[in-house]
């Protein structure tokens, strides 16, 4: 019985008593105040010259015409609370980071529900209410400041967003623009190979192998083109999203020094480079050292994979001799006995 | 002199210099000496071996003086007393002696076909150790073997030890193994030795950059040449560096040095001269080249020290030069004879015997001969 009440219920206003069934466009609005279902002609009807009481008898809430939105929920008590928690969330609205403890965060969100659910289900209903609002007035500041952080997390977010979707938008377009590109050149190819058979006497077979492989080899290389211009455009993406930029500007940037001092900044030598072209028979290097047992060894692959460079070989052989070149023993052991 | 030291500490309060790194090294800490420190070294453990052998021999000579009362009551006072049996290795000796052992190291790792680090490392190794122990505690034959496989391993240059007691004869890979412990204790478990192969590389590049960049500095001296002295020095390092004791009265850097010295002194000084003296006319282009701030800096606080680092460097390298080729040369015959005593030093219950042997034989020998005689 009750069911079929409530469904007559849903389709029927029960203020100006228009069925769902003959004017099939009729939307429902509810007023945050109480809660009452009535239809968008009757909201426009009765509230548009300001503020009005609620038709339903024994309501008699004030109600205003900004107030009125669309149900979401079937159940109105569900649609109540979560209006009450949207409220007690902007007005609590500390984060785990504002906590030191996570014990502390969770008696947090322990006292929203009570809170929640005193309203949503009156009880103490009025006492909890002024505590809202008192802590409200106590936390005003506070609370400004966290929402402004929340909606520039959400700004950024969005961005990051809007950036994605940019770069898959464009990735599509290029592809798009390619395929169409691929397509006209086959026809154009097509037709040449016909008239190849045509005009020419050469081998069918030949001319018809040429092309494929003519074909072949540019898809290739379309492709490669294609995957490099991928490349620069998530490069060029990487670089607009601020976040990425900050990270790499932390971190420690002083020099680690073990022996309670700094080392030396000017080296006793002067390295030059490595040589950029490592050859054998050229003795004579400019600005660089020639070495061709050591030099041999840049150009093994196996080598280099492994992290080997000619500048570390270079650096170490240097370091080391000039390592303890001012140290005179016999003077300074003497020294130190006497 | 305390001006020298002065600079050292005040330097090592702001800036540590790569001298001062070395200066933190055990290498410089434990086994750098003067010349008499090395020599008094050396005594009280040639000391220290003989009271050891001493020690030894006597407890066995109680023993088979014990057991062969009868030889002794004859001869305890002449052929077999103590003083006649008992002849030790003096200091000299065992210089030669382990000088001929040395040579042994090089070419035991040359057949390993091993890097030059590795026998440098063995060479540093065996000297060491047998700076504070003698040859009539631990015989060199088994010393060298351990010091070569352990050197082997610091190096990074593996071999098990089935495959290198493989090759050598009479050697089990017990005898290498037992050492191994010994030899790491009297080394102080101090195993990274700074050899001079490598400043040698670093100053053939630094005599490129020197003498050659951008311009030669005098037509004569040519990347060819450069590249024979360092072929030269090095073999000189091989030749005379390993040996000699170099390495306990001078740093690595100024051996390499002294190597190229004694191969070119014409180019080396030259380099030096440069390097050090800051040869005014030819280094001038790139001197323009560098920054104005460091060369000012460099040059408020070098000018004065620059002729004194020259004038001790070259001094120093003059006298490495001089003591490497003073080491202790030894024939094979005078190697045996030591190596003889050194056996028995060891192992005195053998020279008992063979003494006592030789007694016996002399015995029947006269008992014999009277007969003849009557006959």
């Amino acid at each position: 019985m009750n069911i079929t009440e409530d469904e007559r219920g849903n389709d029927m206003c029960p203020i100006c008593r228009t069925d769902r069934y003959l004017s099939p466009n009729m939307n429902f609005l509810i007023n945050p105040e109480c809660y009452h279902k009535i239809c968008e002609s009757c909201v426009d009807r009765i509230f548009s010259l300001g503020p009005a009481p609620c038709p339903y008898a024994k309501c008699g809430k004030i109600l205003r015409k900004n107030k009125f939105k669309k149900q979401i929920f079937d159940d109105i008590n569900i649609e109540r609370e979560v209006d009450i928690r949207k409220r007690v969330s902007t007005i609590y609205n500390k984060t785990q980071d504002d906590f030191e403890d996570l014990k502390d965060y969770n008696q947090y969100l322990e006292n929203i529900e009570n809170i929640v659910f005193n309203l949503a289900n009156d009880q103490d209903a009025s006492n909890t209410e002024a505590e809202l609002v008192a802590y409200e007035k106590e936390h005003k500041v506070e609370i400004l400041e966290r929402q402004m952080r929340q909606s520039q997390k959400n700004a950024d977010l969005a961005q990051y967003q809007e950036a994605v979707a940019r770069l898959k938008q464009e990735k599509l377009k290029i592809q798009q623009h390619m395929e169409m590109e691929d397509l006209e050149f086959k026809k154009q190819q097509r037709q040449e190979v016909l008239d190849k058979l045509s005009n020419s006497n050469a081998n069918s077979d030949d001319i018809i192998n040429q092309a494929t492989n003519n074909s072949l080899k540019r898809s290739n290389s379309r492709k490669r083109q294609l995957q490099q211009i991928n490349n620069q455009l998530e490069q060029s993406f990487e670089n607009m999203i601020p976040g990425n930029q900050k990270k790499v500007e932390e971190g420690n940037k002083t020099p680690f020094t073990p022996f309670m001092g700094d080392r030396m900044i000017e080296k006793p030598y002067r390295m030059l480079a490595a040589p950029e072209i490592v050859d054998i028979n050229v003795s004579s290097v400019v600005n660089s050292y020639y070495d061709p047992f050591v030099n041999q060894f840049a150009k093994n692959k196996e080598f280099l994979g492994a992290g080997w460079r000619l500048e570390a070989v270079y650096e170490r052989a240097l370091e080391e001799a000039f390592m303890g070149l001012g140290c005179f023993i016999e003077e300074e052991k003497k020294a130190n006995t006497t | 002199m305390t001006s020298k030291d002065n600079d050292g500490s005040e330097r090592k309060s702001s800036r540590v210099s790569t001298d001062d790194l070395y200066r933190r090294s055990t290498q410089f800490k434990l086994w750098s000496f003067t010349k008499d420190e090395l020599e008094t070294i050396r005594k009280s453990s040639n000391e220290k071996g003989k009271t050891y052998a001493n020690a030894k021999f006597d407890k066995v000579y109680e023993r088979i003086k014990a057991e062969q009362t009868d030889i002794f009551s004859k001869y305890g006072g002449a052929e077999l007393s103590k003083n006649v049996l008992v002849d030790l290795i003096t200091l000299q000796e065992e210089r030669k002696y382990l000088n001929f052992y040395s040579k042994n190291i090089i070419q035991a790792a040359n057949f390993f076909q091993m890097p030059t680090q590795v026998k440098a490392s063995a060479m540093a190794f065996f000297k060491r150790f047998y700076l504070f122990n003698s040859v009539m505690q631990y015989h060199p034959k088994y010393v060298l073997y351990t010091c070569l496989f352990l050197a082997a391993k610091s190096e990074n240059y593996f071999i098990s030890i089935n495959s290198f007691c493989e090759p050598l004869q009479k050697t089990e890979p017990k005898d290498v193994l037992d050492l191994e412990f010994i030899v790491l204790q009297s080394l102080k478990f101090t195993i990274m030795v700074h050899h001079p192969f490598r400043p040698l590389y670093g100053f053939f590049l630094d005599f490129q950059e020197v003498l050659l960049q951008p311009s030669p500095a005098s037509s004569d001296i040519t990347i060819d040449k450069i590249g024979q002295l360092y072929d030269q020095a090095k073999k000189w390092l091989n030749d005379h560096g390993l040996i000699s004791d170099v390495s306990f009265f001078y740093t690595p850097p100024q051996i390499a040095l002294a190597a190229m010295y004694d191969s070119n002194p014409r180019i080396t000084e030259k380099y030096l001269r440069r390097k050090f003296l800051k040869d005014k006319e030819p280094l001038n282009t790139i001197k323009e080249e560098e920054p104005d701030g460091v060369d000012a800096q460099q040059k408020d606080s070098l000018p004065p020290k620059g002729t004194e680092v020259f004038d001790l460097l070259v001094k120093t390298i003059r006298k490495c030069v001089e003591d490497s080729k003073t080491s202790q040369e030894s024939t094979l015959e005078e190697s045996t004879k030591i190596g003889e005593k050194c056996f028995f030093a060891n192992n005195p219950e053998k020279l008992i015997n063979k003494k006592i042997k030789k007694l016996k034989k002399l015995e029947a020998q006269e008992q014999e001969s009277p007969q003849e005689a009557k006959v």
